[in-house]
């Protein structure tokens, strides 16, 4: 008997229970659901920190005043600090540690700028020229910012962001005209290339002036972070224990301080989605013993009402094997059929969650987990299915053709 | 062709054996139109069923076309009764969901027979018992007669050389009977198929050439049907 007539017998036989075939698929389905999104999920955040990362480049590490710890407060909110992150600690460290290659300090805030009636409020970055290195961000026209120990409290120059350029100065270049920021006169200096959308905000929405000028600005003892750009990739691990290891010893032994490196981020990201993961792979593992015991019951049942039909077919000459075959083939399927619709139920899930969240985390379905969870839930249903199938192959078709309610 | 030697068959049923034959010899040559008659619980079914390849006897030697098939396994079994053997049930035994063609062409499946030849062959062999117009109705919207005839059919496609038949006319009535023993008689002129028909019913038994009775197990009259047994 060929596998596709086989296939056909179990199709129809399977179409004629539809209504509890579906019912018995239910826990399959949510099981699978609920598998395949968290996969989305996951697999969702690990992008999510690859594109974070890859806008600064790889083997840059991410220094914030405060320890965090990874169920903590963001990083930089903490309070509180015993030592900042002074402009001394970063100059130490550019002295010092082998593996930087370029460090940059930043002093972050929000302040107003304009120009005469013109204005807007914007993220302000008091920085040095490393910061152009760093994270490669240079000017469309103009200088950036002079380098660290060449400018005092005292140089009224900054960059401005593409947006704020253009939104400040809409009929002229901004290049070479005042500008006023949180109450001083800057002379804009260069505008920035255009960068759109990184970290979460729009980086062409930014003005930069020298790192003094912003500890004066916003008020500030230390640094909001330090962004240090390692020599080697490969460094990162040690590059962020010499710059822990200095930095301790500059604090007086406290790591109020946090290193963050793309490896870090990941792992306290990966920590979170393992929590999730727990939880529902519980729930999923629960649901898909659900489900398989719903397919073991669709089987039981239909080998024992269909004895009257095992009992014809093997009158007619079906090998026992023949038998056996086409009821795993039809609890085989009602499991892969869950696994298929669950897939698709999550790939809805998916689709939905991007409309709502728009591209704050890029959620995907990889195609191997929806195959994954096809194979899983087949399998599911052939170990469901197994032994009723077992039990309908060695039917006595005596017996079985008597069931049928035919004689007498 | 059939050759029962000593046939014996005893079910365990609690601490007592019941004995359904008790040493049955029968012989039954190619070609033979036969009846087998008894009342209920004789025997006549048990006999059938194993002449028939679906029990095997507890003692005894059972020769089909030469072979022993009293030992044998069932895989082996199966393969006879799909290839020399055709079965009809009084209560027909169809498959509900399957239309009239699909029930004909399922021992073709199993004997391995591809699909285009499964499907010319099995709306032959509905034309043949007057179903040509019908192959494509579900059991459930044909007569009693028809499904018998669509049951006819079905143990006629494999070209078998013995057709088994219990109570083929039992749940019919006396037209559609005389209909379904007419393509029996016909299926063994034309091609000397051999018919074996289990009934108690004395019309039936006389319609065929030999009648084997049995009562409680064992032969009790084997010769020319009579009206009166």
């Amino acid at each position: 008997m060929s596998p596709l007539a086989l296939s056909r017998l179990a199709v129809f036989a399977l179409w004629d229970e539809k209504r509890r075939v579906g019912l018995a698929v239910v826990g399959v389905v949510i099981g699978v659901t609920s598998i395949v999104l968290l996969i989305s999920i996951g697999v969702g955040a690990r992008t999510y920190v690859r594109q974070q990362f890859s806008g600064i480049g790889a083997n840059v590490l991410v220094i914030l005043p405060g320890r965090v710890e990874t169920t903590g407060a963001m990083p930089g909110v903490t309070t509180g600090t015993p030592h900042p992150i002074t402009i001394d600690d970063v100059r130490a460290l550019r002295r010092s540690c082998r593996e930087i290659k370029e460090i940059a300090p930043i002093v972050l805030g929000s302040s107003h700028i304009s120009n005469g009636e013109r204005s807007r409020d914007c993220l302000v970055l008091g920085t040095t020229a490393e910061f152009e290195e760093v994270r490669r961000f240079h000017p469309a026209v103009g200088h950036f910012l002079p380098p660290d120990g060449q400018m005092s409290r005292g140089d009224r120059i900054c960059a401005l962001g593409h947006t704020v350029a253009r939104e400040l100065f809409p009929s002229e270049t901004a290049l070479g005209k005042k500008v006023k920021i949180g109450g001083s006169s800057y002379r804009v200096q260069a505008i920035m290339e255009r960068k759109g959308r990184q970290q979460g905000f729009d980086v062409d929405d930014l003005a930069f002036i020298p790192e003094p000028a912003g500890r004066r600005l916003f008020n500030a003892r230390g640094e909001t972070r330090v962004l240090v750009e390692l020599v080697a990739i490969e460094e990162e691990e040690k590059g962020a224990a010499a710059i822990r290891k200095l930095l301790k010893e500059r604090h007086k032994g406290v790591e109020d301080f946090t290193v963050l490196t793309a490896g870090s981020v990941m792992d306290i990201l990966q920590r979170i989605v393992a929590v999730l993961t727990g939880a529902l792979a519980g729930i999923a593992g629960v649901s898909l013993v659900v489900g398989g015991i719903g397919i073991a019951n669709v089987a039981i049942v239909a080998t024992t009402a269909r004895t009257e039909e095992v009992g014809i077919k093997k009158a007619l000459g079906a090998h026992p094997a023949w038998i056996l075959a086409q009821f795993l083939l039809e609890s085989g399927l009602t499991g892969a059929l869950g696994g298929a619709a669950g897939a698709a139920l999550a790939a809805l899930g998916v689709a939905l969650a991007k409309l709502a969240l728009g591209d704050a985390l890029p959620l995907e379905t990889p195609l191997w987990s929806v195959a994954l969870a096809i194979a899983v839930c087949a399998a599911i249903g052939l170990l469901a299915g197994g032994l009723p199938a077992a039990r309908a192959a060695r039917l006595d078709p005596v017996a079985a053709l008597r069931s049928g309610g035919g004689k007498k | 062709m059939i050759e029962l030697r000593g046939i014996e068959k005893v079910y365990p049923l609690g601490a007592h054996a019941v004995h359904a034959l008790r040493g049955v010899d029968l012989t039954i040559r190619p070609g033979e139109l036969v009846a087998i008659t008894g009342p209920s619980g004789s025997g006549k079914s048990t006999l059938l069923q194993i002449t028939g390849c679906l029990d095997t006897p507890t003692r005894g030697s059972y020769r089909l076309l030469g072979e022993e098939v009293a030992g044998l396994g069932a895989r082996r079994l199966a393969l006879i009764r799909n290839r020399i053997l055709g079965f009809v049930f009084q209560s027909y035994h169809l498959l509900a969901r399957l239309s009239a063609a699909r029930n004909v062409e399922l021992p073709l499946l199993y004997a391995g027979v591809g699909r285009s030849e499964r499907r010319s062959r099995a709306r032959a062999a509905l034309e043949e018992v007057g179903l040509g117009d019908r192959v494509d109705h579900r059991p459930s919207e044909l007569s009693g007669g028809e499904r018998q005839r669509v049951a006819v059919a079905r143990a006629l496609v494999t070209r078998p050389k013995v057709v088994l038949a219990d109570e083929p006319t039992g749940n019919l009535d006396s037209r559609s009977g005389e209909a379904v023993l007419e393509l029996f008689r016909q299926a063994n002129r034309a091609r000397g198929i051999t018919i074996i028909v289990v009934t108690h019913d004395r019309s039936v038994a006389c319609s065929m050439d030999r009648e084997v009775a049995i009562r409680d197990g064992n032969i009790v009259k084997d010769g020319a049907p009579a009206l009166v047994a």
